[in-house]
């Protein structure tokens, strides 16, 4: 009968032993509140993830701008020179291109050819970047564009929603990714 | 009631008739000549006296300077109320219903239950307005609420323009960690009262019976003020949605309501961008567009 009880005993103890030891886990993070810590650019995730959420969050700002409001993506472009670009700048405009028609809104190629292109050893090709080679210009109420800037850890990237009758800005997202993560896309970082 | 009884002191120290000046022994040992009317503290002297205990009535400062711990005020203690908790998406849900509830009583939403069909006038398309699009609650929440506005009967508009706006948005707010006392100390206190039973045992003329149960009793008391101290978590978490409604340029309710979370659930309602309200407009113009042109 004692030996049952000490048992008891015995387990009543490790339970609070194992209680105790659990209780010592609690994160002791300090006091927080998402009106002090403020908005932000949005910083995690890969490039991609970005920037669907950057467009996301455009077309929350700019809720005139309807599923059927014609739209134009020109390529992001270096901050220091708005007129030049990089990979970077170009696969996110491409990145643009595809949220927008997965939200439904209807978004126009500006680079598609009006004829196609046979290359020997390359492929076909309906894209151009020679304007007499493309379709005539479409329609747009309002493009997507911005910039970016390379810093020492981050590339910030700044897209705009802006009206093209009046160049008013209707909305606008901003996000920072690693330079690590798109150090290849970038030929200024990659080079010495 | 503002006697303070010290159950630190041993005997009490004779007491004199009511009305007498009385040599009080202090909390901290001191003795200090105070001024007490014996016949205003007597009924609780008269109660701590049978616990062997002694008041320190008039004498808060120098009780506790003895003691560190106590030298900050006394917390008031608040009146229980209830708030709800949210950790299933039925609590998100519930807080579209609220929402809903809430527009329904103003007339913004078609009432389902109403008895005898009103010719009031037909309500409003509703635009629901995220301001915080990150939020995973948020977008719960909004999703719930417009399901809610088409089962009553309302139209949800893809536009702000002369539609009833619903804005939601969420803040959090996560408090610094509360002070714990170290645990297992009651196991210890258990453990320490294991030898008492070998004592108790080895008595003549003792019962097992009884040294049994009080080692049994120190132990499952310990075990449970240990686990209450393991289980009560330090972090305190809360939430704090909030719908305002604007019709016609003018916000005519708002909703505001505070949840428990948990800290780890923290990043379904943190949010990296806030929009601003919407208001309703009624000069719906849509954005004109034209041809772009090509830079020769």
């Amino acid at each position: 009968m004692m030996a049952r009880r000490g048992t008891v005993l015995l387990r009543c103890i490790a339970v609070s032993l194992a209680l105790a030891v659990a209780g010592c886990g609690d994160t002791q993070a300090p006091a927080d509140s998402s009106v002090t810590s403020g908005a932000s650019p949005a910083n995690r995730g890969d490039l991609g993830t970005l920037t669907y959420r950057a467009v996301d969050i455009l077309l929350a700002g700019a809720p005139d701008v309807g599923a059927s409001t014609p739209l134009v993506v020109a390529t992001i472009s270096d901050v220091q020179d708005i007129e030049t670009s990089s990979a970077l700048g170009n696969i996110v405009a491409d990145m643009i291109r595809t949220r927008l028609v997965q939200d439904g809104h209807s978004a126009s190629e500006m680079r598609l050819r009006s004829a196609v292109s046979f290359i020997k050893k390359q492929g076909e090709f309906m894209l151009a970047r020679n304007r007499l080679a493309l379709m005539p210009p479409p329609n747009a109420a309002a493009i997507v564009t911005g910039t970016y800037a390379v810093g020492f850890g981050k590339v910030y990237v700044s897209l705009k929603l802006i009206s093209v009758t009046d160049a008013r800005i209707l909305a606008g997202a901003d996000f920072a990714v690693s330079l690590l993560d798109v150090v290849g896309l970038l030929p200024q970082a990659r080079s010495p | 009631m503002s006697a303070i009884i010290s159950a630190s002191e041993t005997a009490p120290a004779p007491l004199a008739d009511p009305g007498d000046v009385d040599t009080v022994r202090g909390c901290g040992g001191k003795t200090d000549r105070r001024d007490i009317h014996y016949g205003r503290i007597h009924r609780v002297w008269r109660g701590a006296e049978a616990r062997n205990a002694k008041p320190c009535h008039a004498l808060p400062d120098r009780c506790c300077r003895s003691s560190g711990g106590l030298h900050q005020p006394a917390v008031t203690l608040k009146a229980p109320a209830f708030q709800s908790s949210e950790n299933t998406i039925r609590d998100w849900n519930d807080v579209a219903k609220q929402i809903a509830s809430g527009m329904t009583s103003l007339g913004l939403l078609p009432g389902t239950m109403q008895p005898v069909p009103t010719a009031a006038a037909p309500t409003k398309p509703v635009f629901i307005r995220v301001q915080a699009p990150d939020s995973a609650f948020i977008s719960a929440v909004a999703a719930e609420l417009e399901r809610e506005a088409l089962q009553a009967g309302a139209e949800v508009a893809r536009s702000p323009t002369g539609a009833t706006v619903v804005n939601l948005d969420v803040n959090f707010i996560r408090w610094g960690p509360r002070d714990k006392p170290p645990g297992l100390g009651g196991t210890l206190a258990a453990v320490t009262a294991v030898p008492g039973i070998v004592i108790g045992a080895s008595m003549p003329m003792s019962t097992w019976t009884a040294a049994n149960a009080a080692a049994f009793t120190a132990a499952g008391l310990g075990v449970l003020y240990d686990a209450a101290i393991a289980l009560t978590p330090t972090m305190n978490a809360e939430a704090v949605w909030e719908a305002t409604i604007v019709t016609n340029d003018r916000v005519i309710m708002r909703l505001q309501d505070p949840v428990y979370i948990r800290t780890p659930d923290i990043p379904l309602y943190a949010k990296s961008t806030n929009l601003r309200p919407l208001s309703s407009w009624t000069d719906g113009l849509p954005l004109r567009s034209r041809a772009i042109r090509y830079d020769p």
